[in-house]
């Protein structure tokens, strides 16, 4: 056997696991759901009907469909200058403050993470109370009349993102913090015996190096933005007021978990893999053509 | 290296060990409610043991399951699809028609014959509801009404009389207005859960029907549903003596002395006693319209068998009657606050009669039982999505950009389209 | 430059204020008894504090026997998903072979696949395998994650070419170059990478509702939920003291991690 096909065969051994496992636990209910996407069914009921591309149509149809599209859309915006770039000022803010310090702010900016998000959104709905929750009393202070955050159809996703952002926020940050520890302290030495700027340190040493970083941040914290918005919008709003805040992540329970249409659903769901499947593999490539790994 | 090995080598042997295999004797069924540690848990621990004391031959495997009736159902279509549902399990007023009609499970009118004893002790209309399109798929076992919780103290910060609640919808938009002017405070609070317990009991309550007799149009669109709505509208949006909040936040804001009044489930009776902050909470039946008798919509579950096998159906037969018996009856109701099925129990020494002098506030549910009616449940495939829109439309109604008339026209439309012709 | 270190640190002591409040009304209303929690004035600290809320939660749940199950589960799917991402990550970003973009895609695609579409059927699959209520069960569908082998895969591409040709030209085993040199080059990813797993699993919640519904082998999250009833009245007391308990593994898995990150880079940094 050539060299090089020794190493195509050993990759493909380190990857049999993993595909395997995939295959199982996630193409395959894929499929299976793609399949079921073109029928009307419960699951449950010994009667089913095929319709063809009924759901899909009846799903263009649908306005909750396009209200959870706008509002992921809405949320994707958010997260991408909350929880993508503010993590980033963060970890390099904390890595300039020494000793004691560094440990206990990266601690208390990772905590959020700690909790589950159930238990987040039930102190959140505390906290988002119009009459005396922190937020409008605060904004009382400053004079402003906060709006009903779960019960107004302007503000309720609003409400979601906040807290998703807020629960979110520490994972991009550690992970920013490691990246940024990966870089070796000479480059920084080198560059400063030459010269150069703390401006320039940041912008011609960090950010190139952390860019594997910052395209890994970026693009997960994209795909994830329908599964992480869920959790938040079963628990405070359950998509409402009238569908205001209804999302990708919550239409699909809707309509298979709320309505039992599991046909119905599974023809959400192939939708949204294949939006995101189109749109991540766009910015994958654009991106990727620009970084300078270290091979 | 080799100790990350050797830890996950044992991690797994632990992780792969078989399941305990049952025993032949006895029969184990499986029963699934939604009563939490705190909301009649331990009554059903009771209960159990109870029964396993009378049928030594039975083994009742009881599980809680989260999120209601609602979370309940969900586990239970999950289980159906893998052929393992539960034997006996709690199905809510509102999602009856849903699971009788597209559920597999055991028809009950056989047990008619069988058992007629037992059905002789239940009234017919709290039987009734657990009959649909003409067979009996459940039988009722939570029976709860709306009340009215109010806190004395604001009152009579507003200088009203705390022991004269209002009993009409007219008395109490006066006296909100005196209570929000007085005091500044939110009048009353009608509770925006996910689904339309209330909305339904203000239609009933108006002399409107939720769903038509022939059952091909719901009664969200009819002069009495858009008048009661109407009113509630004004009340958040144009005299603003009603809160619009999510359940959760609504109650909380009660329970902290923001709002006055407060209409909601008996079965939060036990909840806001221990909860409130700095008041007495007090009861008293919803305020009806004007003249019109008191109508309320009934909330609670029925008990439906979904077990496939012949022993299993019989012992889970055997826990339903044993559940709806005086004895299980009693048990019950004091665990939760629900209203037993047997109305007599409530008066009689060696029941309920204690339980209900203990807890003053369940004699404004004993009051609102004469006149509970069903909690409409949706028929056909698409119940379930009826609901929703017409929860959305209370919603719509509520943050007060339309008048309710096209709102609820449009929404009834909607779902006039979904039942089945 | 003292003003400036100030500056960031008032940046971060804000950022750390909005971050940590939530988490003090959890802890406040854990010490709180009833009458308090939904008091018209809020106070931090409870005016008769009291320890009743979590004996309640530990008397009502079995709390140890919820703990060690999400113990176990979070232990074995770290580990577990730790291992196949590496292996994974590792064929994608250093060896060369046909087919290696698809295989990454098809990892990466794993993330944009809803969870509702997966859950189901991975519950019938192993409703079929007998394996409900069973730890295998409850971690044999989580074993492999995208999120894995895509950062995993990031940070080893990033590492210098150098410093895997030198092991080729040692004569080393693909899997030696592995474990001995890229594994330890990316510790701390990885230690990052662990600990967002651990927690993941450890407040995971819809599939262990599914799959565990004896009582001797729900894990907390779900064990959890039975302080919360829409019906009967949520009793936040006992729910917010077995939160707060609950968070105590999690929180040491970060400090661990973050000890032995910063114990491998003591000198690596921005410092001034």
């Amino acid at each position: 056997m050539t060299r090089r096909r020794r190493e195509w065969l050993t990759a493909y051994l380190y990857l049999a696991p993993g595909l395997a496992l995939t295959a199982v636990f996630v193409y395959w209910p894929l499929v299976a759901s793609t399949t079921l996407s073109f029928y009307d069914w419960n699951l449950v009921s010994p009667t089913w009907s095929a319709v063809g591309w009924q759901n899909y149509r009846e799903l263009i149809g649908n306005r909750a469909f396009w209200l959870a599209l706008v509002n992921t859309g809405k949320a994707a915006v958010a997260f991408t200058a909350l929880t993508v770039m503010v993590p980033l000022f963060l970890a390099v803010a904390v890595l300039r403050v020494s000793g004691r310090w560094r440990d206990v702010y990266r601690a208390l900016l990772f905590s959020p993470t700690v909790i589950s998000m159930a238990i987040a959104c039930a102190v959140w709905l505390w906290m988002f109370h119009p009459l005396y929750g922190v937020i409008n009393s605060l904004l009382r202070v400053v004079g402003i009349q906060g709006p009903a955050w779960l019960s107004s159809g302007d503000s309720a996703i609003w409400a979601i993102i906040i807290v998703t952002v807020w629960k979110t926020f520490g994972f991009n940050f550690v992970l920013y913090v490691a990246g940024l520890l990966a870089i070796p302290a000479e480059m920084y030495e080198a560059a400063r015996v030459d010269g150069a700027s703390e401006r320039q340190l940041f912008r011609y040493i960090t950010i190139p190096l952390l860019a594997p970083t910052t395209l890994f941040v970026l693009l997960t914290t994209f795909i994830l933005s329908p599964q992480n918005l869920f959790v938040p919008t079963q628990i405070l709003t359950q998509g409402g007021p009238n569908e205001a805040s209804n999302n990708l992540g919550y239409l699909v329970y809707q309509l298979g978990f709320e309505y039992f249409r599991v046909g119905y659903a599974s023809a959400a769901a192939t939708l949204i893999f294949l939006l995101f499947l189109g749109l991540t593999a766009l910015q994958f490539y654009l991106a990727e053509s620009r970084i300078h790994y270290g091979r | 290296m080799t100790i990350w090995l050797v830890l996950l080598a044992l991690l797994t042997a632990v992780s792969v060990a078989p399941p305990a295999t049952e025993a032949a004797d006895p029969v184990t069924i499986e029963y699934w409610h939604i009563n939490s540690p705190t909301f009649g848990g331990p009554a059903v621990k009771e209960l159990v043991q109870v029964f396993e004391a009378k049928h030594p031959g039975i083994k009742i495997a009881e599980k809680f399951q989260p999120g209601v009736y609602t979370g309940l159902m969900q586990q239970l279509q999950v289980s159906l699809a893998a052929k393992r549902p539960p034997a006996v399990a709690q199905i809510g007023y509102n999602l009856t028609a849903y699971a009788a009609g597209q559920f597999p499970h055991v028809l009950l009118d056989k047990y008619r014959q069988s058992d007629p004893a037992f059905f002789k002790g239940i009234p017919d209309n709290i039987m009734a509801l657990g009959n649909l399109s003409g067979g009996l798929h459940g039988i009722p076992f939570g029976v709860s009404t709306p009340v009215m919780y109010y806190n004395p103290d604001l009152f009579q910060a507003a200088g009203l009389n705390p022991d004269q609640p209002p009993q009409t919808w007219a008395e109490l938009l006066k006296m909100g207005q005196t209570i929000k002017d007085k005091t500044g405070k939110f009048a009353v609070y009608l509770q925006q859960p996910n689904d339309e317990w209330i909305d339904q009991t203000l239609i009933w309550g108006n002399g409107g029907r939720p769903l038509s007799e022939d059952g091909k149009r719901v009664g969200w669109d009819s002069p009495q549903a858009i008048e009661a709505m109407q009113m509630w509208q004004d009340m958040v949006t144009k005299t603003k003596i009603a809160a619009n909040l999510t359940w959760e936040e609504g109650l909380q804001a009660f329970l902290s002395g923001h709002i006055a009044m407060c209409l909601t489930t008996i079965g939060r009776q036990d909840h806001m006693r221990k909860n409130a902050s700095g008041f007495h909470v007090r009861a008293v039946p919803v305020p009806r319209f004007g003249s019109k008798p008191l109508a309320t919509a009934t909330g609670g579950n029925v008990l439906m068998i979904f077990a496939t096998d012949p022993t299993q159906e019989k012992a889970a037969w055997e826990w339903i009657k044993f559940l709806l018996s005086p004895e299980g009856a009693t048990i019950w109701t004091r665990g939760t606050g629900y209203l037993p099925p047997r109305a007599e129990l409530a008066t009689d020494p060696k029941y309920l009669k204690p339980f209900f002098d203990e807890a003053p506030m369940m004699r404004a549910a004993l009051q609102t039982f004469p006149y509970a009616k069903p909690w409409v449940s949706f028929p056909g495939a698409r119940g379930l999505e009826i609901t929703k829109i017409l929860i959305k439309a209370r919603e719509e109604v509520l943050e007060g950009k339309r008048p309710a008339e096209p709102i609820l026209k449009e929404a009834s439309q909607q779902a006039n389209a979904l039942l089945p012709r | 430059m003292a003003g400036k270190v100030r500056a960031i640190h008032a940046l971060l002591v804000l950022a750390c204020v909005v971050m940590v409040s939530p988490m003090l009304w959890m802890f406040s209303t854990a010490l709180k008894p009833p009458g308090e929690i939904f008091a018209g004035t809020f106070r931090l600290w409870p005016e008769h504090p009291t320890v009743q809320n979590f004996v309640v939660a530990m008397t009502q749940v079995p709390m140890l026997r919820l703990f060690w199950n999400s113990l176990l589960v979070a232990l074995v799917v770290t580990f577990a998903q730790g291992l196949t991402s590496a292996l994974a990550a590792y064929a994608c970003a250093i060896f060369q072979f046909p087919g290696r973009s698809l295989c990454f895609g098809l990892f990466v695609a794993t993330m944009m696949v809803p969870f509702q579409v997966t859950m189901i059927p991975n519950y019938l699959l192993i409703a079929r395998l007998d394996m409900l209520n069973t730890y295998a069960g409850l971690i044999a569908p989580q074993v492999v994650t995208g999120y894995g082998v895509f950062m995993l895969r990031q940070t080893f591409k990033n590492l210098p070419g150098s410093l895997v040709e030198a092991g080729i030209l040692d004569g080393a085993t693909t899997w030696q170059i592995l474990w001995r040199i890229v594994v330890p080059a990316t510790r701390t990813a990885l230690a990052a990478l662990c600990v967002l797993f651990f927690i993941n699993t450890w407040n995971q919640y819809l599939w262990p509702l599914l799959v565990a519904t004896d009582k001797t082998m729900k894990t907390l999250p779900v064990g959890m939920q039975e302080f919360v009833s829409l019906e009967g009245g949520t009793n936040w007391g006992p729910l917010m003291a077995a939160a707060s308990m609950a968070i105590v593994p999690a929180l040491i898995a970060y400090v661990i991690a973050q000890r032995y990150v910063l114990e491998s880079f003591v000198t690596a940094g921005l410092k001034e």
